[in-house]
Order: C-alpha cells, then sequence, then structure tokens
C-alpha cells in the first residue's frame, strides 16, 4: 500500500501537469528560451524541471500553440520560443477554464 | 575555470551521445543543440562560479536523469510492443498457442519413436525436447510479432489521443454510436481459437513428421507408412506450405480481432483466401510433392491380380480433381458466408 503522502504527490503531479502549460503560455507573449522560462516560472513559484520542460515546449510547437526561432547571435545558440496565433486562442479558452474551475473548486473546499 | 576541462566536456558528450541514440535522425541535430544548451545554462544556473567543474557537470546531468528517459519525453512516445487494447488477448494466445504447439510436437516425436525406433533412445529424446523448447520459443516469437504489428497499425495514436483531449474536442454526437450487434453476427472467441489451434498443430506434422501423412501399414511390427508426399522432395515445398498455412492463421486472427462479421473483415479475409486458394492450387499441381512410388505400393500391397478393376492412377487423378473441388467450393463458401452475414445482421 502506498502512503498517504505518496498518493497525493501521485495526485499532485497529475494537477501540475495540465497547469504546466497554462502556466508556460501565459509567460510566451514575448519570446523567451528554455531555461529562463524555467526560471521565470520558477520565481512564480511554478518550480518544472528542465527536462520537463523542454519536451513540452517541443510538443506545444509541434502542435502548433507555439513558434520558435533559433537566436545565434550571442555566445551560445538557443531556441526562442513565442505564442503563435493558435497559442493564444488556446491561451484564452484555457484561461477561461481555469478560472472556472478555481471558482468552483474554491467554494467546494471552502466549505469544509 | 574559462574552458571546459576535456573531463567533463566528454561527459557531456557522453550524455548527448546516449540521448541521441534514441532520438530519430529527423530530429537529431536539431534536439541535441537545444538539450546542449540546456545542460550550460543549467550549469551556469546552479553553479554560478564554477559552472565547468566535474562536480558541477555531474550533479546537473544527475539532476536531469536517464539519457534516454529524457529522449522518451522528447519523443512523447509511449513504449508500447503490445497496449491494454491487447493485452489480454495476446495472454489467452500464448496460453493456447504455446502448450499446443509443444503438445503438436510431442504428438510428431512419438510417432517417430514408435515407426522408426532409433537406436539411441536417449539421444533422441533430448533433441526432442530441444526441439519442442525452441518450438515453443517460435510460437512465442511469431504470436508477439502479429501482436506488435497489429498494435502498431491499430487504433489511436497516443500523440493524437493527446491532441483530443487538449485541444481539439472531436465532434460526437449519439448517431455515432455502433448498433449492438445481432447475436448472429457475432463470432464466437472459440472458433478462431480451435481453427488457430488446429493448423498450429498441422503446420508442426507437416514441418516435422510428413512422412506420416499417408497410408499405415502393418505388414511387420511396427508397421509403416507409404507417405503421399515424396520424402525427399517435399523439403523444398515447406516454405510454401507454411505461408499457407501462416495466411490461415492471420485469417483466424482477424475473425478473432474483428469480432463479428462485418464488410471490412469480409474483405481482407477475401483477399487472403483467395491468395491462399491459388497457393494451394499452385502447390497440389507440382508433381514433384507427390511420391511417385505410392501408387505401385498401394498396387502391391492390395495384390496386383486386378490391375484393370480399379486403376489407382487414375483413382488418384480422381481424388486429385476432388481436392480441387473442394478447396474452391470451400473458398466459394466460406467467402458468401462471411458476406451475407455481414450485410444481413449490421
Amino acid at each position: 500500500m502506498a502512503t498517504a503522502l505518496e498518493i497525493a504527490s501521485a495526485y499532485g503531479t497529475e494537477l501540475r501537469r495540465g497547469s504546466i502549460v497554462l502556466g508556460v503560455l501565459s509567460r510566451l507573449n514575448t519570446p523567451k528560451y528554455g531555461y529562463s522560462l524555467v526560471q521565470e516560472l520558477g520565481q512564480y513559484g511554478l518550480i518544472v524541471e528542465p527536462g520537463t520542460l523542454y519536451p513540452l515546449l517541443r510538443r506545444l510547437e509541434s502542435q502548433g500553440l507555439l513558434i520558435s526561432e533559433w537566436e545565434t547571435d550571442g555566445s551560445k545558440p538557443r531556441k526562442y520560443y513565442s505564442m503563435s496565433v493558435t497559442g493564444s486562442e488556446v491561451y484564452d479558452l484555457l484561461k477561461a477554464d481555469w478560472k472556472d474551475m478555481i471558482f468552483s473548486l474554491n467554494n467546494m473546499i471552502s466549505e469544509d | 575555470m574559462g574552458s571546459k576541462s576535456s573531463d567533463t566536456g566528454k561527459l557531456i558528450e557522453r550524455y548527448i551521445y546516449a540521448f541521441s541514440r534514441k532520438i530519430p535522425s529527423s530530429q537529431r541535430e536539431e534536439t541535441v543543440r537545444e538539450v546542449r544548451g540546456m545542460i550550460d545554462d543549467m550549469a551556469a544556473d546552479m553553479f554560478p562560479d564554477s559552472p565547468d567543474d566535474a562536480a558541477s557537470v555531474i550533479a546537473v546531468l544527475e539532476n536531469l536523469g536517464d539519457p534516454s528517459l529524457l529522449a522518451d519525453r522528447f519523443l512523447d512516445r509511449k513504449k508500447c510492443l503490445i497496449g491494454p487494447d491487447f493485452f489480454p488477448t495476446y495472454q489467452l494466445i500464448l496460453k493456447i498457442v504455446i502448450p499446443v504447439t509443444a503438445a503438436g510436437l510431442a504428438l510428431a516425436l512419438i510417432l517417430k519413436g514408435v515407426f522408426e525406433p532409433s537406436d539411441n533412445i536417449w539421444l533422441e529424446l533430448a533433441e526432442g525436447l530441444s526441439s519442442m523448447f525452441s518450438a515453443a520459443v517460435q510460437a512465442f516469437a511469431w504470436v508477439t510479432v502479429i501482436f506488435a504489428l497489429v498494435e502498431h497499425f491499430s487504433g489511436v495514436s497516443p500523440d493524437k489521443a493527446e491532441l483530443i483531449a487538449e485541444g481539439s474536442p472531436k465532434l460526437w454526437s449519439t448517431d455515432d454510436l455502433p448498433q449492438i450487434p445481432d447475436n448472429k453476427s457475432v463470432i464466437k472467441r472459440s472458433e478462431p481459437i480451435v481453427g488457430i489451434v488446429f493448423i498450429v498443430i498441422f503446420m508442426i506434422l507437416l514441418n516435422f513428421a510428413p512422412q506420416f501423412f499417408g497410408i499405415y501399414i502393418a505388414d511387420n511390427a511396427p508397421g509403416r507408412f507409404i507417405s503421399v508426399f515424396e520424402p525427399e522432395n517435399f523439403p523444398n515445398f515447406i516454405p510454401a506450405v507454411n505461408i499457407l498455412l501462416c495466411l490461415g492463421i492471420v485469417k483466424e486472427f482477424i475473425r478473432l480481432f474483428e469480432g463479428r462479421y462485418t464488410l471490412r473483415s469480409s474483405f481482407a479475409i477475401l483477399f487472403i483466401s483467395g491468395i491462399s486458394l491459388a497457393m494451394f492450387l499452385v502447390i497440389i499441381k507440382q508433381e514433384a510433392l507427390w511420391n511417385s512410388s505410392f501408387p505401385e505400393e498401394l498396387r502391391a500391397l492390395i495384390g496386383s491380380d486386378s490391375p484393370s478393376v480399379f486403376d489407382i492412377t487414375e483413382i488418384f487423378r480422381k481424388l486429385y480433381l476432388f481436392v480441387v473441388v473442394i478447396g474452391i467450393f470451400g473458398f466459394i463458401v466460406e467467402n458468401a458466408v462471411n458476406f451475407y452475414k455481414s450485410l444481413r445482421y449490421n
């Protein structure tokens, strides 16, 4: 049997998994490269491992939500991602969903 | 610590190498470039004073974890040879096919032992057991390959499933609900399974003991067989015969997976059984396949006193024609039934 802590952490991971996409999209109005996004999300308290975020960025790009460009001028070549038009539509829809969900769940939780 | 010492550089290269091996070549260059940048950025962020130290690089790489798991995340591919949809059927088929293969082979070996006893029974037994083992392993391998192919070519890929779940909800109406099939259109699972069992047994006997397909003569203990197949030529036919039987197995698998008579399974079966019929007719037409001395041996056995009363060669010609007719008739009936049931009961 898994302990309460283990079960809670598994469900917590699941909860976070979907919300990371919303967090990422919210930051990509302006082009950013992978690690700067890790740091920025971290500053907001959303801790995402680079090994998770980089593949996620790639997936969002392949789904057409992000566009990317390699920046090779600096000392290190870096891939900058930003939201596409579809991406910002998805972001708006997701944001509305999120607010509804927070509202409902907060009401339920606060009844305890 | 301006430039990387060669040791830490090597460590990163080894990590990148292990990572890139798992990435398809079309995506490799770009992904590798991104991961390299990621490692640099992580090191610079986590160890601003000593990003190039061996200890720093090790800490970064260990933080990233197993490179092949990282590659999996980049590919976003669920690694499943046989997924949950097919696993129960896979298990069921394995539980049937492996014992049946072993049992069929045991039967072939017992026949051999009784009618062609060898001097060294222990050697015979050891060889028998080892060929039973290798046949079971082969059966396992083939079943796995078939299911892996079915898994690969069927259903919604994880990517698509994720897309549907995340972005574009699929339009769906109650019209999309499948009809509950008429009971008459359902193919019972036992039918194709029994079919597979018989084909497997037949295949093993043909492969390992073709000499026993013939007529048994008890003239002197322990008796002997007059084989209908030409013993010297038969091995040349084995590959074609096996392909023919495998087509039969594929047909049964289609019935098993479809689970009922449908138009698409009827067309697939029509296609396969058409090829099988053509192969079958070509194979049995080959003179070299048949034991040329069979008629003479039989005649000698019955007694050659009355060759004019029944010409054995003529009987064989008629028998051959009979087999051809049966083959074509079976083909027509099978497919007619399939199409009738799939149109009538759906």
